[in-house]
């Protein structure tokens, strides 16, 4: 399936070309960030809303700048400021926002396929930021632009994804990006947060953290939402961290030239400890500049 | 003196005299009214055991009126309204009111269901007799589960003394939580925490335990999972006095619906969409009486609380489609129509303990529908005749339709002249 580029909801809306398209774009993207004056004039004069009903720094940001440097304006809302607490309807707001002009929303949501069933009602272009524990497919997509800037390619890797995969979005999409793309794919976390039915994605499942990154190429890090220990998925932090939190000693299980990565935020010495996350297997803000990257480059063909 | 005939059904023709089936052959008398059904097959009209026609209090969903008349349009001439209204229907007045303002409308029999425990709240037992006198027919905290062991096998104790069922609403809340469809791969693969089928399964298990040591009368309302239907079926050849009944989405949905759907909210409702596996045992329950009968779960919620799966409302309408749906999928299984008479009209009809209807046949009321069998029809929305329009059916095709539906010879719904 082609992309029709009025959408980016899912990775299932991209087809194979779609996704190396935007991997090649980006690359141009990212060299205009480089420049002393990053702005080109490619898209003035087209808007853009960032709608945020979930608390957000780095992708918001993220597509804040990518915004900017390819001369869009923004607006945006947060749901503090917003007119929900006066009761307005998730649509209305969006049937409001959209007659001041908008071309394009950006939005993240806590509901899981929000997006998918208010696009019928309105007419502008939606990239989801994020919905509830469905997708986020930016964060995949700037994942996949990472893995291939540092391994050349993405077929055959082994990629071994680590932490609460129930809750995630990132997860969801990064495990049908990296499968569209060839990977091997290892999901690894404690049973709670790691139902068996996921191996029907076509992946392999592990409880055993030793065995999940033997000979990985990629360990992918999940942030762990710590209210989860309050919903008794596992008992404490200390127990998660012994058990499948990424340290320097385990990492000779892995590859010799395994690469980490982390969507952020981290909490530094849960799922992931700071000699990790600060050593040179650490991909973490090659992940943060290329985010920007792939925004542009998505924004580039939705918009142009 | 009324008389009304109708000529050339399946069953020859029918002379109705003051909502009574007076004749039934070959009939070549006058009538003040004569329908000619050719080509149509009479039914019984049917019952439904479960609907929610939210009067009083939230009349902005739907009230008597409109709610009688989807039932009319589906062929329906009774139905058991639940409790859950605002006031909850737990004093004999109430049920009353419901009773009344049915007859007022004249389109269907209401036949109250009142509360299990006193304003819904599990924790002491509502005024069973009281509310029975008033015309209430069995009691549920529907919506609400009546988790109490203690209160609840003391109801079942209790109401033996009028042979009257309490109806439970299975869910542990503990297991159900927030989440919006049940546990499934599908679910989980696009993003939908689900809920297990233990949260219904173990209710119904617990249940049924007390069931057969008390003796008392429990039904489950829209039994879903293959496991329910398991130890159901275990616990009636035990003995225990248990009857059930299942929704018609429940036997035609499951959870991959919702993305080909767009996360529509239209298909969540408690109990949620399961698996393949889940209908397939449903159906299997129906075919060897595990099911007693068919009841759509009608429950209307206006468009604003229908716009996020995750956030909204439970439950869909379904008065409308009830009968077309399940027909369409039960031919499909080689099942004839005696079999969805039995879950329609005999099973309910027994339910209520009701007389002289529920047959075609002489001396009996003319509680009638007038069926096509071969007529494809499309649900379009504007079809709608409730005042929610949370249908997952919207534009789905079905084959046979309730072209006429009577009620003691009153023609409540028609589509012929």
């Amino acid at each position: 399936m082609k992309w029709d580029r009025k959408y980016l909801l899912s990775i299932d809306d991209l087809s194979v070309e779609d996704i190396y398209e935007i991997f090649q774009t980006a690359k141009s993207m990212k060299e205009i960030i480089k420049r002393p004056i990053k702005k080109v004039p490619t898209l003035r004069g087209k808007n853009v809303c960032l709608l945020f009903y979930e608390p957000s720094t780095r992708t918001r940001m993220s597509f804040e700048n990518a915004c900017k440097f390819l001369s869009i304006d923004t607006i945006s809302f947060s749901r503090e400021t917003s007119s929900l607490k006066k009761g307005e309807t998730f649509l209305d707001t969006l049937l409001n926002i959209e007659k001041m002009g908008v071309d394009l929303f950006v939005i993240r949501h806590s509901s899981s396929g929000i997006l998918h069933y208010i696009r019928k009602f309105i007419n502008s272009k939606i990239v989801n930021g994020g919905d509830g524990t469905n997708e986020h497919p930016t964060q995949a997509l700037l994942d996949g632009f990472t893995i291939l800037e540092n391994k050349n390619r993405i077929e055959s890797l082994k990629i071994t994804i680590v932490g609460d995969i129930l809750h995630s979005r990132v997860a969801r999409s990064n495990i049908r990006l990296f499968k569209k793309l060839g990977a091997y794919i290892v999901l690894c976390g404690p049973p709670t947060l790691l139902p068996k039915e996921f191996e029907n994605m076509g992946v392999e499942i592990s409880y055993n953290l030793k065995e999940a990154i033997d000979n990985a190429d990629v360990i992918y890090v999940l942030r762990l939402q710590l209210e989860r220990q309050s919903s008794n998925f596992f008992p404490t932090v200390r127990e998660y961290n012994e058990l499948f939190g990424i340290k320097k000693d385990i990492l000779k299980y892995a590859k010799k030239d395994v690469i980490i990565m982390h969507p952020g935020p981290m909490n530094r010495g849960v799922e992931i400890d700071s000699d990790v996350a600060d050593s040179n297997y650490s991909l973490i803000l090659n992940q943060v500049e290329n985010g920007v990257a792939i925004r542009m480059s998505i924004l580039y063909y939705m918009l142009v | 003196m009324k008389t009304l005939l109708i000529k050339n059904t399946d069953k020859g023709d029918i002379f109705i005299e003051n909502g009574i089936i007076e004749e039934i052959g070959k009939i070549s008398k006058q009538a003040d009214k004569i329908i000619d059904a050719s080509g149509l097959i009479v039914l019984p009209a049917f019952i439904d055991l479960h609907v929610h026609f939210r009067e009083p209090g939230y009349e902005y969903k739907e009230d008597i009126e409109t709610g009688s008349k989807s039932a009319s349009f589906g062929g329906f001439w009774a139905v058991c309204t639940m409790p859950n209204t605002n006031p909850p229907i737990d004093k004999p007045e109430l049920v009353i009111y419901q009773i009344n303002r049915a007859r007022e409308v004249d389109l269907v029999d209401i036949f109250p269901i009142a509360c299990a425990t006193k304003n819904r709240e599990g924790k002491e037992m509502a005024e069973y007799y009281l509310l029975h006198k008033s015309g209430s027919v069995g009691f549920s905290d529907d919506g609400n589960c009546i988790y109490n062991t203690s209160v609840l096998r003391n109801a079942l104790i209790y109401l033996k003394m009028f042979d009257l069922p309490i109806i439970q609403h299975a869910e542990d809340g503990n297991l159900s939580l927030n989440y919006a469809t049940g546990w499934s791969f599908d679910a989980l693969r696009d993003g939908l925490l689900g809920i297990p089928e233990s949260a219904e399964v173990s209710i119904i298990a617990r249940d049924c335990i007390l069931a057969l040591e008390t003796g008392g009368w429990i039904h489950f309302s829209h039994v879903s999972s293959k496991l329910s239907v398991e130890i159901i079926r275990l616990f009636k050849k035990l003995g225990a006095r248990i009857t059930a009944d299942t929704t018609p989405h429940h036997l035609v949905l499951d959870s991959s619906y919702i993305k080909e759907n767009n996360y529509s909210p239209n298909f969540k409702m408690y109990p949620p969409l399961r698996t393949k596996e889940d209908i397939e045992s449903l159906w299997q329950g129906l075919i060897d009486g595990t099911i007693d009968a068919i009841a759509s779960d009608h429950a209307p919620h206006e468009f604003e609380s229908k716009l996020d799966f995750i956030e909204s409302e439970r439950g869909i309408i379904g008065l409308q489609t009830a009968f077309s749906l399940v027909y369409s999928e039960a031919i499909k299984r080689g099942l004839d129509i005696d079999f969805l008479i039995e879950k329609f009209v005999s099973f309910p009809t027994r339910f209520l303990k009701l007389r002289n209807t529920g047959e075609i046949k002489k001396g009996y009321r003319a509680n009638l529908v007038l069926f096509d069998k071969d007529r494809e029809w499309i649900f379009s929305e504007n079809l709608i005749i409730s005042k929610s329009k949370n249908s997952p059916f919207i534009n789905w095709k079905f084959k046979g339709k309730v072209v006429l539906t009577m009620k003691d010879g009153k023609i409540t719904y028609s589509e012929i002249e």
